[in-house]
């Protein structure tokens, strides 16, 4: 069919197929990288929004027939010229609206529109123009800031767009645009999706129907056989390489108990083939042609079903460890199912297959039998966390290709040096063969720590020798991706008649599902970032991790803390309710201050022996204070509406910041000929603007301003080695290597400048604007890299920077919330949520409070609406963006704030701490202790359903 | 996959070629539900409406006919709607969707969870066909017909007003409960029309029978949640929605 239609202003006349989709047809065939999907063709992202005759519409819901005689604009028309943004772009960037960017183009069509039919609009028009487009990273709440701040700057062109802190320095604390903020705004190619050459090959995976099930056959001689089909990978063929998926460093604490493809599958969704082929249209011709007998086994859905006697085994394989192995690891072995696979263990983890349990630990301090002895009250409480996912707007993807003999992978990754060294191990090759480039990363969440598809992509273009390219469907974002561990912890406190604690108890039972991915260290910070906010003498805790046959686990943004974070916060609510104590009289007597020395985290290390911490800044105080005030806790409120009642709690929260001990950061900052800097830094940035704080750490300590830096940032070949964006190391330890490495180039600046102006280098300092004073005359930075790179100079100068710590610098906060309960339908309404949170030094203040929203409104979502719901087979029953529930805009709680409680931490580069996965922990039990004021009922699982609310309330 | 797009000049030629392909082609509006890959209504041959002049409004003094091709958004802003009209459209939390859903398709989809087609029922709206005559908006959605729509006539807000319940899981999330309760001006001819989660749209006959008869609240609560008939759902418990039923009963007539 012949169509014509305007784009962007250019009359365009093509012959396509009428009913092609038209977001294919922008994305694909007009080159228009800015529409995007990820929804399977839902439009339930709406990142696929255009404006059709000047309406926007979801390109997806279209087809190209419906385009004919139209006029098509996208985000690519609001620029006023090539490379600039509009003021509405210009807002949303430095409100710190804009943080994966994925859906970025969307949200700025969609806002412009709104501007054309309302020109000052209010919260509520906001809300009904971007209702139709999900945002997982920034909790919606900047996009309010944004409106306000182009409004603003309508008057005032230089108003400010967040809050500063720090008026000492002029680049750490003072919002700025963050520097990929005109690509992503503008929507210019800068993902993985748009590396891809047209010839590229594309892989497509057949999964399993079953929960639990041996392959018994896989015939592929028909699938093969189709034309354009160049490869079938099942376990007969793929490497014999065992390992872990989750991006830990090595070695990892998670067994490797998997093959790329195995035998026997543990869930619904599991891999059985992939198919490479030329065209989709073939791939999946080819899936429908595999035929695959199983022999089906009884599967195993919930930690009950684990770990009764003679429960079906999900891994009943041979073991091995590399150190530590038992002393009857030959008797263990010796009815092992090889069919099963090996599970290899680094070293040793609490693990008993042979009893479902991939995990185990448990530990202490002083004596809990005594303190529970000693306690006038005891409570023992029990609370449940369901499987929650990341819901990344951009799908797991990969595209990789042959450059000589190296491969080169373009992932969506948290991990780019943990990719690398998985797929060279996957590969059998040397590192130095394999590069990988992170790209912009359309939201990870934690999910994209583990390495889902890079291993098969990969292995098919080294098999292959082509470009392949693989992007996961929604469907396989649910059911083939790493999710919470869902958790079932009991808690039992003792305390005095004044609420001082004697005695805290934490026994805690995680499901890690098929595969044992961070099995030992998520459900363990269930403890470890819950149990240090409060000082008692007697703690104890245990951790056992099961195996079954849900849907696979791994990383999420918290790690396990919201899920021991709601069950000890909760409890403490319990407790003082309890104590007929007023809550917040029980925190303060118990809680951790400034000047406390944690005991507690020796015995809770990652893997290995932890270290003592000593708390050197904690704004917890503050935080509580302050926002006991805003929410104003001790005045009740009331609703005119007779079902409706109205009630409040709140949460005390920390974190860490990255993994003292473990974790390692580096960075190169280089001075460029002209004075400017560049810094190349193996850090992942996922959207949180870690490579704005990485040019803030340059630019400060080289007195430069923020222009004149740029940054390089997860490459492999062009960065040094960085252990990747997971455990809230970002700002902290990569942002720590980045000043590390600008400190050490000031340093040789100087000894340089001493070399021309002949003196020493202590007579000189470095001032801005990147001028070095104090000796016969100034040099600019300029003049002396110049010098340096002349025949006479001495070379290039750049500075390096390696951090690693033992310090811990431990994030604190509040949470509050005010909720409104029907008790007509159990419905929850969220009336106010207050964030107050400690992260040292803001250093992107703009995209710091987003980072708050985004965790906040998360696990909001998580205590109120998200689950995954498996049938009596282990099949899901929601996997789709729309039956899972993730919060959209319209529901964002009425009054929502994220305030800063700034401390300056001595560790932590320019007093920063973390500031995104603690924001993940308050909600469930702030919000639990607001349902109980509300309604006198405590509701101990997730989510809490209406039906949950009125079967505690006896409705039902 | 859509392989054949026709955009007729006329509704007499679009009766003519929807006939022509009759088994393989759906009449289109807005294509918001046909091009939905989870509708299970994709077709081979589109019959376009674009082109009929189908998406006008016009008020009368009993009733106000809405063109099949009027999206949900214009129906939503549109001064002379019905509130409660204006209100289901809404129930599409998504703005731009509202931009390309109609109507018409919203009908025509027989979906449980429609946005405007319990408060149709409980409008007793009236479908204008091209070929089929007239029948009322539950005629249609309860049945098999596959007319060509041409326009909804809805009574004045003066002759028949309607209230509506609606719960998601989440804002955008699946539905729960949605419920309309319809009645004329003097209170009389209510209708009752429910649907959710593991329901399909369907009317509560003896709830209406008690409520005509003028029995409390309670009472008529009460019926509604025994009468609606379930069939299981991973939402929630059956229990569970007959109370959400009730309380959605009592939250229309309260």
């Amino acid at each position: 069919m012949r169509i014509e239609f305007t784009l962007n202003g250019i009359a365009r006349n093509v012959t396509v197929e009428p009913g092609m989709n038209a977001q294919k047809f922008l994305q694909d065939v007009m080159h228009v990288p800015s529409v995007r999907s990820g929804d399977d063709g839902t439009g339930y992202i709406g990142n696929d929004v255009i404006l059709v005759d000047d309406t926007p519409m979801s390109a997806q819901r279209l087809i190209v027939a419906q385009l004919h005689e139209r006029n098509v604009r996208t985000v690519e028309s609001l620029s006023p010229e090539p490379g600039k943004l509009s003021d509405l772009q210009q807002a949303l960037v430095e409100s710190g609206a804009v943080q994966d960017g994925y859906n970025t183009p969307a949200a700025a069509l969609l806002l412009d529109d709104l501007l054309h039919r309302i020109p000052k609009p209010n919260r509520q028009e906001i809300q009904d123009a971007l209702s139709g487009l999900f945002v997982r990273d920034c909790g919606y709440e900047p996009f309010f800031k944004a409106m306000d701040l182009y409004q603003a700057r309508k008057n005032d062109p230089d108003a400010a767009a967040a809050p500063t802190f720090r008026p000492e320095w002029r680049e750490v604390g003072t919002p700025r645009p963050r520097l990929d903020g005109v690509s992503l705004a503008s929507g210019q190619k800068a993902f993985v999706e748009d590396r891809v050459v047209p010839e590229a090959l594309v892989l497509h995976m057949l999964r399993s129907p079953h929960a639990h099930a041996y392959i018994t056959s896989i015939d592929t001689a028909a699938a093969e056989n189709v034309p354009g089909v160049h490869m079938v990978i099942t376990h007969e063929n793929c490497p014999e390489t065992n390992y872990t998926q989750a991006g830990q460093g090595f070695p990892e604490p998670s067994p490797h108990d998997r093959r790329m493809f195995n035998r026997k599958v543990r869930h619904v969704g599991d891999r059985v083939a992939a198919v490479v082929a030329e065209t989709h249209e073939a791939a999946k011709a080819a899936l429908e042609l595999l035929k695959v007998e199983y022999e089906v086994l009884e599967p195993v859905l919930s930690i009950e079903q684990a770990e009764r006697e003679g429960a079906p085994l999900v891994h009943g394989g041979p073991q091995q460890y590399v150190v530590g192995a038992p002393d009857d690891l030959e008797e263990i072995n010796k009815n092992a199912e090889p069919r099963d696979g090996t599970i290899t263990y680094q070293f040793p983890i609490g693990a008993n297959p042979r009893k479902n349990i991939a995990a185990s630990i448990s530990g202490g301090l002083g004596d809990t039998t005594a303190g529970f002895e000693q306690a006038d009250v005891v409570i023992e409480r029990t609370y449940k966390t369901g499987q929650i996912y990341c819901t990344p707007p951009e799908t797991h993807v990969v595209y990789s290709y042959m450059d000589n003999n190296r491969v080169v992978v373009h992932a969506s990754t948290q991990v780019p040096w943990h990719v690398r060294r998985l797929v060279a191990t996957v590969l059998g090759m040397p590192q130095n063969r394999v590069r990988v480039i992170k790209e912009r990363v359309g939201g990870g969440y934690g999910s994209k720590q583990d390495i889902l598809l890079e291993d098969v992509c990969a292995w098919a273009t080294y098999k292959t020798n082509r470009p392949v390219y693989s992007h996961y469907t929604r469907t396989e974002e649910f059911t083939a991706c790493s999710s919470r561990h869902p958790m079932t912890v009991s808690v039992k406190l003792g305390a005095l008649d004044d609420g001082t604690l004697t005695a805290v108890e934490m026994n805690s039972k995680a499901d890690t599902g098929p595969y044992g991915n961070h099995c030992l260290t998520v459900p363990m910070n269930a403890c470890s970032k819950s149990l240090p906010l409060f000082l008692c003498d007697n703690v104890a805790f245990s951790v056992t991790v099961f195996y079954s046959n849900i849907l696979p686990t791994g990383a999420y943004q918290g790690y396990g803390a919201p899920q021991g974070s709601f069950a000890l916060q909760t409890a403490m609510a319990e407790l003082a309710s309890e104590l007929g104590l007023s809550h917040m009289d029980v925190i303060e007597k118990n809680r951790v201050r400034e000047g406390s020395r944690l005991e507690l985290m020796r015995i809770l290390g990652e893997g290995r022996e932890g270290v003592a911490a000593d708390v050197e800044s904690c704004g917890l105080g503050e935080a509580l204070k302050c926002g006991a005030e805003s929410i104003e806790l001790n005045s009740p409120v009331t609703s005119d509406d007779p079902d409706i009642r109205i009630g409040k709690g709140f949460a005390i929260i920390q974190q860490g910041s990255g993994l003292p001990g473990l974790d390692q950061a580096n960075g190169r900052v280089c001075l460029c000929s002209d004075g400017s800097l560049l810094v190349q830094q193996g850090g992942a940035d996922l959207g949180t603007g870690l490579d704005t704080v990485m040019a803030k750490m340059a630019a400060e300590t080289m007195q430069v301003p923020l222009d004149k830096v740029a940054v390089i940032s997860g490459d492999t070949d062009a960065t040094p080695f960085d252990t990747g964006a997971y455990a809230s190391s970002g700002t902290f330890f990569s942002g720590g290597a980045a000043m590390l490495a600008a400190r050490d180039l000031n340093k040789k600046v100087l000894e340089r400048a001493a070399h021309i102006l002949k003196t020493v280098p202590e007579e000189l300092r470095l001032d801005y604007p990147g001028v070095v004073t104090g000796g016969s005359r100034n040099l600019t930075l300029a003049e002396i890299a110049h010098e340096a790179e002349s025949g006479e100079g001495l070379g290039p100068i750049a500075g390096v920077g390696s951090f690693t710590t033992e310090h811990h610098a431990i994030p604190y906060g509040a949470h509050f919330a005010q909720v409104a309960v029907n008790v007509r339908t159990g419905e929850v309404r969220l009336q106010k949520y207050h964030a107050l949170q400690d992260c040292g030094t803001p250093v992107n203040p703009e995209l710091a409070a987003g980072q708050i929203y985004g965790g906040a409104l998360k696990s909001l979502g998580h205590a109120l609406w998200e689950e995954m719901v498996l049938d009596e087979t282990g099949t899901p029953m929601n996997p789709s963006m729309q039956g899972y529930c993730a919060p959209g805009i319209l529901d964002i709680p009425e009054d929502f704030r994220a305030e800063f409680v700034v401390t300056d931490d001595p560790h932590g580069p320019f007093g920063a701490k973390s500031i995104s996965e603690i924001a993940t922990n308050g909600a469930a039990p702030a919000v639990a202790e607001a349902i109980h004021d509300a309604v006198g009922v405590w509701i101990r699982d997730w989510p809490f359903t209406p039906e949950k609310i009125l079967r505690a309330m006896g409705t039902l | 996959m859509i392989r054949e797009f026709h955009r007729p000049a006329s509704i007499e030629q679009a009766v003519e070629l929807y006939r022509q392909h009759q088994g393989r082609a759906r009449y289109m509006a807005g294509g918001a539900e046909i091009n939905n890959p989870d509708s299970g209504l994709n077709c081979e041959c589109a019959v376009s409406l674009a082109d009929l002049g189908l998406d006008s409004v016009a008020a009368g003094r009993d009733d106000i006919l809405v063109g099949v091709c009027t999206t949900l958004q214009t129906v939503m802003d549109h001064p002379d709607m019905p509130p409660s009209l204006c209100r289901a459209a809404g129930f599409l939390h998504s703005r731009h969707m509202r931009n390309q859903y109609t109507i018409g398709g919203d009908i025509a989809a027989r979906r449980n969870d429609s946005y405007t087609a319990a408060a149709l029922m409980a409008l007793k709206a009236m479908l204008h066909t091209a070929d089929q005559g007239d029948m009322s908006v539950e005629e249609y959605v309860l049945g098999t017909s596959d007319a060509l729509i041409l326009s909804v006539s809805i009574p004045s807000r003066t002759t028949r007003s309607c209230e509506l319940f609606r719960q998601n899981r989440s804002q955008r999330g699946p539905l729960l409960m949605n419920m309309a309760v319809g009645r004329d001006a003097d209170g009389g001819a209510p209708v009752v029309a429910v649907s959710g989660a593991g329901i399909s749209l369907t009317r509560l006959s003896k709830t209406e029978s008690l409520l005509a008869s003028g029995a409390d609240v309670k009472q008529a609560a009460k019926q509604a949640s025994e009468e609606v008939p379930l069939t299981g759902h991973w939402l929630g418990s059956d229990e569970y929605f007959r109370h959400l039923c009730g309380a959605a009963f009592a939250h229309c007539v309260r």
